[in-house]
């Protein structure tokens, strides 16, 4: 995905709430690359604009999966509290 | 978007609204190319196609110029770059743990100097009183740092960062309101703390943060503890000339030394915290703390205590007059080399040739040059000096230093490179003389002004205004203590190790010459001077983290 592409996908997947400024997107870009976790995968020229396209490394794949169980288990521990909640609620009505 | 460029127009025909696109399309391009000028050369080959390609995709048809959002996230990201924070560990982390503990500082200092030291009564003025009330324009400022405090607890982060910014102006405008009207203003130093401290608050809450209730609730309660306990300081260590009644030589320098407790207390954590455990993991979750007191530092060793009576050891004419500007160069410096100190310490391994001596020792030579030229058309009786005097002994053991130091730099080692190859870094050795030149020149001039109560002429004594001059070598030996350092600690040969070692020993010796003997006047700059020297050892002590 290039540059332009990852500002309308977080623009897409935040429901428009998140809209990343060039400076601070290639700034990410920089230390993401700089970490290992991303790669830049090829160069194309469209309309004369360059396009260069990066992709997840292992390593960035490794880290997003872990990212997102870690998220998961909150949102999960979450959840269930708000189960238990509910269920005491009715038993303190019912 | 696969049609990027800025149509619209609409209701034109298709010739003519065709002509106006390309027009807003290349004023567009043109702007987006502008802002790249932020980032430093090498950046903009790598990366500013590539970026000027998604700020033309985003733009939205008709648009003639980038957003503003944009162009300043872009600008700020470039300025980032170039001063390598993107790459320094923690750096970003220390900005934000700054923020809140520099505008308390900022709104306490402005508390207490409007509530103990600006009322008319409070001591002798000089010139006729603000609103009647106040014996400088002080609370203008005063009043816009206690609103952005304020701001900061009950506001958004957008407009806490209006509010700080509306300061930081009052602030900096205090000089030229003075300057065009017969109001006094606050001292200098303190004006430059205040500022140093909102641009810290600034940086360091970029839109989109929240800050913590706690963080808010501590922003109130430091602010009001800082005002409380510097009024309780001068109770309980009433100063030399007495009570509140000078407006900063004593006063100013209680609450400096509030302040440096501040700093001290953050060192502190961030030293506890770094030796709690030996893993890495654990030192680099140090490493904000570490940034945050080297930032403060800057600003916090601005201010006092200073008291100038009975306090030297030395005699004037054998030592650079170790004033109130000599106190700032040497705070100054001191932050410099800690902050320096941490810059090594990358979030990732650079590659690229090591750090050279020779930009330093440039830089060095072209201050020697500056002051020398300076100095000795002043001895003249040119520039604005209305005597012919002879040149003071102690500066020319101070641009003998900086000679000897400069050269250090600009020598080269046999076996450095094959005979006949150009002398590596050439270039950069003339830009950096050049620099050096450019810039001690007009510091030279301004400290001469600034020594005759900012007059432009008719100066009268030419020995104790050459002493404040060269007290500016300061700076450039920070600059080589800084480079010397980091050669020292690289695989080198005898001769380049030679020539780091006596960069260091020789800008070190001139420090101790210039400060030692007025030790007791260093002020709050001992703290962070000793905070600086814990944090470097606590920080280099693990060779093998470096970079990693």
């Amino acid at each position: 995905m290039h540059g332009y592409g990852v500002i309308q996908e977080v623009i897409a997947l935040s429901d428009g709430r998140v809209r990343l400024r060039p400076g601070t997107l290639y700034g990410a870009l920089d230390r993401l690359v700089e970490q290992g976790l991303v790669v830049a995968d090829r160069e194309e020229v469209v309309d004369g604009r360059l396009r260069r396209y990066y992709r997840l490394t292992e390593d960035g794949a490794g880290t997003l999966e872990a990212e997102a169980k870690r998220l998961t288990s909150n949102a999960e521990a979450a959840v269930e509290r708000l189960r238990r909640r509910s269920s005491q609620v009715r038993l303190a009505h019912g | 978007m696969a049609d990027a460029a800025p149509t619209g127009g609409a209701g034109l025909t298709g010739a003519a609204a065709g002509l106006h696109q390309e027009r807003t399309g290349a004023a567009y391009a043109r702007g987006c190319r502008a802002l790249l000028l932020a980032y430093p050369r090498t950046y903009r080959a790598e990366r500013g196609e590539e970026i000027l390609s998604t700020l033309l995709d985003s733009a939205v048809p008709g648009q003639c110029l980038p957003r503003a959002a944009d162009a300043a996230d872009v600008v700020a990201a470039g300025l980032r770059v170039r001063l390598g924070t993107p790459s320094m560990a923690g750096f970003d982390a220390g900005l934000a743990a700054a923020a809140p503990i520099a505008l308390a500082l900022a709104a306490g200092i402005s508390a207490f100097a409007w509530w103990r030291v600006e009322p008319v009564g409070s001591g002798p003025s000089v010139a006729p009183a603000f609103l009647g009330l106040f014996r400088t324009i002080g609370p203008l400022a005063y009043l816009a740092w206690l609103i952005a405090a304020l701001a900061r607890v009950l506001l958004p982060v957008t407009a806490s960062r209006i509010a700080i910014g509306l300061a930081i102006g009052a602030t900096i405008a205090l000089p030229a309101v003075s300057g065009v009207t017969s109001y006094d203003r606050p001292p200098l130093w303190v004006v430059m703390a205040l500022s140093v401290f909102g641009v810290l608050a600034f940086a360091g809450s970029p839109i989109g943060t929240r800050p913590s209730v706690d963080e808010r609730i501590g922003v109130a309660v430091g602010a009001v503890g800082v005002a409380v306990v510097s009024s309780a300081l001068v109770e309980l260590w009433p100063p030399a000339g007495g009570g509140f009644g000078y407006y900063y030589q004593p006063t100013i320098a209680r609450v400096g030394a509030v302040v440096a407790g501040t700093v001290g207390g953050v060192a502190a954590y961030a030293l506890v915290k770094a030796a709690r455990s030996s893993d890495a993991q654990a030192k680099k979750a140090a490493q904000p703390w570490l940034w945050a007191t080297a930032l403060l530092g800057l600003p916090a060793g601005w201010l006092g205590p200073f008291d100038s009576a009975g306090l030297r050891i030395a005699a004037d004419s054998a030592v650079p007059h170790f004033g109130r500007l000599a106190q700032v160069l040497l705070a100054t410096s001191v932050a410099t080399v800690t902050i320096a100190g941490l810059a090594r310490r990358r979030t990732s391994v650079k590659t690229g040739p090591p750090p050279t001596l020779v930009p330093a020792g440039a830089a060095t030579i072209g201050a020697a040059v500056g002051l020398a030229w300076f100095l000795a058309l002043g001895a003249q009786g040119w520039l604005g000096f209305t005597e012919r005097a002879p040149m003071p002994a102690h500066v020319l053991v101070t641009l003998c230093a900086l000679a000897v130091a400069g050269l250090c730099g600009l020598a080269r080692p046999v076996g450095a490179g094959p005979v006949g190859a150009r002398p590596a870094g050439a270039r950069s050795a003339v830009r950096a003389f050049l620099v050096g030149v450019g810039l001690t020149v007009p510091a030279a001039w301004l400290v001469a002004a600034y020594d005759n109560g900012w007059t432009v002429g008719g100066w009268p004594h030419f020995a104790h205004t050459a002493a404040l001059v060269a007290t500016l070598a300061f700076l450039p030996f920070a600059v080589c203590v800084v480079a010397s350092l980091r050669r020292v600690a690289l695989r080198q040969t005898i001769g380049e190790r030679a020539a780091a070692v006596l960069m260091l020993t020789v800008s070190l010796a001139w420090v101790a010459y210039a400060a030692v003997p007025s030790v007791l006047s260093w002020g709050p700059v001992v703290v962070v001077l000793l905070s600086g020297c814990a944090v470097l050892g606590i920080t280099a002590s693990p060779r093998s983290s470096r970079g990693g």
